[in-house]
């Protein structure tokens, strides 16, 4: 993995940088725009951290060069501006993640693998929670390396819950992944999936778990 | 009591009917002061055709046969008496065989009268007698060929005067349609100043009714705007500019703010990982945590204080169940499981979604802070459009749960990472959402919180 961070001030700079290293990647720091459009256009970065307040403008000013690069890095925004109108204006103009300052630690790099796995997930169709894989492309899921057999729809709903792994997904969005708009849903039906679901990862010794959020949806956890 | 609104189509129409009946009034005044500055003769003249007018008209026979005289209405009487009084006057009425005689016809006139060929129906003169210069009259019925009316030896006074111009003036029937001209302006004017004035207003109204209060958001359209309306669009356009601009300096104030005050608290937080002492570093992490909360919460309020909020119609229930996901992870670090409940339809409420999240967040992580002991924390929607937080914690006693609404105001009973600003956050967006915040005891001891919005029409 490699990590691109612009950020202006170096003590935070070099504190990310080895946060990251620590954690996920290789990371390189770079202070202004200028230099992290540079860098982003001569070499592929899988995760993109930006600071808003830069020297030389809003980082938010990354994104457009970040959404054409092929493959997209996962991008997330690490910022100081906390206003509603400020989060919607970043997650709109296209980053997948929007951290504010100051941070806990493991909540960033908890984050940060959240992006990447999704990110994963989109460009190659392949992704891991714990000790469970997920592969799109196949349409496949693994505990270790033993396959696990698992119904059409049930995949369904775990390729929904593991995009969002650690955090809750709700029902109706659940739902809405696993039938089309026509099929008639019984209320339980989605239940019932998800526990045999649950039964399988517990019997295929999986350290990830389905928690159940009472009144809004569903939860993958690593235990 | 409120002052009746006033229309201005109403009082405009007003004021044009006593405008109009003034210009009469003033005209009729002018007319007559015209008559009585002309000269002598031309007075007398008026007079007398107006006299003899009465003359020709009340000429009749009664049923006996007799040519008499017979003045008809209250204003010919008093004329005539007018004329009357005066001791020089005298009439002529004939028929040819009848004849009706008031005074003395002067030997001049007579003689005019007699002598005066038939052929001439119209012929006016003037006679002197004891030195005095009268004027006479000697005419040809137009009705009747046969009646002649003479007469003579009258001068009015002015007052009499204006009393006949009067008279004169009143079956020409100006003053009819003076008055249909004036009922016609009237109701004209309701018309077309309700055209012209309601609704190039309602149009600018509309405009400013689709004002959404974004910062730079839409302004007053002066297209189609009448001339007279424009300076009032340009002022509250102007008006909204500067609200803007007001509202752009705080939040550029607040950005700067935020950003100096959380990167140093950032590099901060960061640097405690490397405290080797885990003690040591426990505190410092939650006193950290407690500044930069503290610092959260000031810029929401200071946020809040200075914006006005957009409110739209939104489902309860959904928005609650939406922000309310991401708090779980976070309280299930901390071992506490959250529970929401709802009714399956829809709770329709009045409110900002930006704002109602912040009071949530605020809600939650209060109750995450300083419930100590806190196993299960259970938000409710209710179909009143009351969103109901419960937990199990110690809770607030009675006495202190008014002043924990108040700004960084803190239960006794809290833990030490919370700024107090939580539940004063809450409570002023609830203030701003027209609804209230009201704080109990739940069953198990613990402190509930009812948020009351506003309810959103169902059909919206």
């Amino acid at each position: 993995m490699r990590i691109l961070i612009v950020e202006d001030d170096r003590e935070l700079a070099s504190s990310l940088k080895s946060m990251m290293e620590d954690s996920i990647g290789v990371a390189d720091t770079f202070e202004t725009i200028a230099d992290a459009e540079a860098a982003l256009l001569a070499f592929k970065f899988d995760l993109v951290l930006i600071d808003r307040n830069l020297p030389d403008g809003d980082g938010l000013s990354l994104l457009p060069t970040l959404r054409q690069l092929r493959p997209r890095p996962a991008t997330l925004v690490l910022t100081a501006l906390d206003d509603p109108i400020d989060i919607v204006s970043a997650l709109d103009k296209g980053a997948d993640e929007y951290v504010g300052k100051p941070f806990e630690p493991m909540e960033l790099i908890a984050r940060a693998r959240a992006v990447l796995r999704r990110y994963s997930l989109d460009e190659t169709g392949y992704t891991q929670f714990g000790n469970l894989t997920f592969d799109l492309t196949n349409r496949s899921a693994m505990i270790d390396d033993n396959a696990l057999s698992v119904p059409r729809r049930e995949l369904a709903v775990l390729e929904s819950l593991i995009r969002r792994a650690g955090r809750v997904v709700q029902r109706d969005n659940l739902e809405a992944s696993v039938y089309s708009i026509d099929e008639e849903i019984e209320s339980n039906v989605l239940d019932s999936h998800v526990s045999r679901l649950r039964k399988r990862l517990r019997e295929g010794n999986c350290n990830a778990t389905i928690r159940t959020i009472r009144g809004i949806g569903y939860m993958l956890v690593q235990e | 009591m409120t002052p009746r609104p006033r229309s201005i189509a109403f009082l405009v129409a007003t004021v044009l009917v006593q405008g109009m009946a003034l210009m009469m009034v003033l005209s009729t005044v002018i007319t007559i002061t015209v008559l009585l500055l002309t000269d002598t003769q031309g007075r007398e003249r008026i007079g007398l055709t107006s006299v003899e007018k009465l003359l020709q008209d009340g000429a009749s026979y009664d049923p006996a046969g007799k040519f008499v005289l017979d003045v008809d209405g209250v204003i010919a009487e008093k004329i005539i008496q007018f004329s009357k009084d005066q001791s020089e006057f005298w009439y002529l009425v004939s028929d040819g065989t009848q004849s009706i005689l008031h005074g003395t016809v002067p030997q001049s006139a007579q003689k005019i009268i007699d002598e005066t060929s038939p052929q001439v129906i119209f012929s006016q003169f003037y006679y002197l007698k004891d030195q005095d210069r009268y004027f006479g009259l000697r005419t040809w019925s137009k009705e009747d060929p046969r009646i002649l009316v003479a007469l003579g030896g009258v001068s009015f006074s002015h007052a009499e005067t204006v009393f006949v111009a009067l008279w004169q003036i009143w079956p020409q029937g100006l003053y009819h349609l003076l008055g249909v001209v004036l009922v016609a302006t009237a109701t004209i004017a309701v018309v077309a100043i309700k055209r012209t004035i309601a609704i190039p207003v309602r149009r600018v109204v509309d405009s400013a009714e689709q004002l959404d209060g974004l910062p730079n958001g839409r302004r007053i359209s002066d297209h189609d705007t009448p001339i007279e309306l424009k300076p009032m669009v340009a002022a509250f356009n102007t008006a909204l500019s500067r609200i803007d601009n007001a509202f752009e300096a705080q939040r550029n104030f607040l950005a700067g703010a935020s950003h100096e005050l959380r990167t140093p608290l950032t590099k901060l937080r960061l640097k405690l990982d490397l405290v080797q002492d885990p003690d040591v570093r426990d505190v410092l992490v939650r006193d950290t945590a407690r500044l930069a909360s503290i610092v959260t919460t000031s810029l929401q309020l200071a946020r809040l204080s200075g914006q006005s909020l957009t409110f739209t119609s939104l489902d309860l229930a959904a928005t609650a169940r939406a922000i309310i996901a991401e708090h779980v992870p976070s309280a299930m670090k901390k071992g506490i499981d959250i529970e929401f409940k709802a009714p399956e339809e829809r709770i329709w409420v009045t409110g900002s979604e930006p704002a109602i999240r912040v009071a949530l967040d605020n809600l939650i992580v209060n109750a995450m802070r300083h419930a100590e002991g806190t196993e299960t924390l259970v938000v409710e929607v209710l179909h009143s459009g009351i969103l109901r937080c419960t937990d199990d914690g110690p809770g607030i006693p009675a006495e202190e749960r008014e002043r924990m609404l108040k700004p960084f105001v803190r239960g006794n009973s809290s833990a030490s990472d919370g700024t107090g600003m939580g539940l004063a956050i809450v409570a002023q967006i609830m203030l701003a959402h027209g609804g209230s915040v009201d704080l109990g005891e739940a069953t198990g001891g613990g402190l509930v919180v009812n948020l009351a919005f506003p309810q959103a029409a169902k059909d919206t």
